[in-house]
């Protein structure tokens, strides 16, 4: 994982705003499946969706504190090789630094998400700060 | 939107979700579990035939409902599931401890 400050904001597919409420990241993935679709990319419906799930649930849960006055803002850019993300919050951010790449114990309910976002992607980045995640999947990689 | 439904049957239930087992319906179907677990269930069936998506909230409700199963000597098992969501529970090293099989229409899963 590493520390990114660009933005490509003005580039991007798909630019949402939603409130800090899971039940606002259905929408999301609808979106996303539709504009995968368009460009005949549903082979890459599952791992998009699962990354975006992960690091949305991430920023309504942990960033946001599951509060709905607060926004997470999704962005989305399909490129010929490359699926980008970027969801960011209005919390405080975490230390990413600190992040180890490794699983939790089998037995461990809870831990998985960015692992899981981190196993499906071929890059993740984070801003200084640790509230914006971006994420870069490689189109020619079927699932994982 | 994701949906499920459970049938009981001799000291066991099934449960079948529609759509995605994800973070937005983890929360009343953990409290389902657990109540029914509590009612003396031991053997719990989750069928995904109708699943396209699991996500880490997901997994970790069938890791709890495993957990607490084991401890009162019962068994949690999942069903139907698709290639891909087999897959991910094979990355994590779950298809022994959840009991996972594939779906029977795209042939066996093996790990």
């Amino acid at each position: 994982m590493e520390r990114t400050s660009k933005s490509h904001r003005h580039e991007e597919d798909l630019c949402l705003s939603i409130p800090s409420d899971l039940s606002a990241v259905e929408p999301v993935c609808r979106q996303i499946r539709s504009l995968l679709q368009k460009r005949h990319l549903e082979r890459m419906e599952f791992p998009v969706e699962m990354i975006a799930r992960e690091c949305l649930n991430n920023a309504i849960l942990h960033g946001n504190g599951g509060q709905v006055n607060r926004v997470v803002n999704f962005g989305m850019r399909v490129g010929k090789k490359q699926i980008c993300l970027r969801i960011a919050d209005q919390g405080m951010g975490f230390d990413w630094r600190v992040h180890k790449r490794s699983w939790p114990q089998a037995s461990a309910a809870s831990g998985r998400g960015l692992m899981i976002a981190g196993a499906y992607a071929e890059r993740v980045a984070f801003n200084r700060r640790g509230n914006q995640v971006t994420v870069w999947i490689n189109t020619a990689r079927e699932g994982r | 939107m994701s949906s499920y439904r459970m049938e009981r049957s001799d000291g066991g239930c099934r449960v079948s979700i529609d759509g995605g087992l994800t973070a937005v319906v983890v929360p009343e179907l953990q409290q389902v579990l657990k109540q029914e677990v509590e009612g003396g269930t031991q053997r719990v069936t989750v069928d995904l035939a109708a699943t396209y998506i699991v996500d880490s909230s997901g997994i970790g409700l069938l890791i709890a409902a495993s957990n607490t199963l084991s401890h009162k000597s019962g068994q949690l098992a999942v069903v139907n599931v698709s290639p891909e969501i087999f897959r991910l529970f094979q990355s994590m090293r779950l298809v022994p401890r959840l009991n996972v099989s594939g779906r029977a229409t795209t042939g066996p899963a093996h790990e």
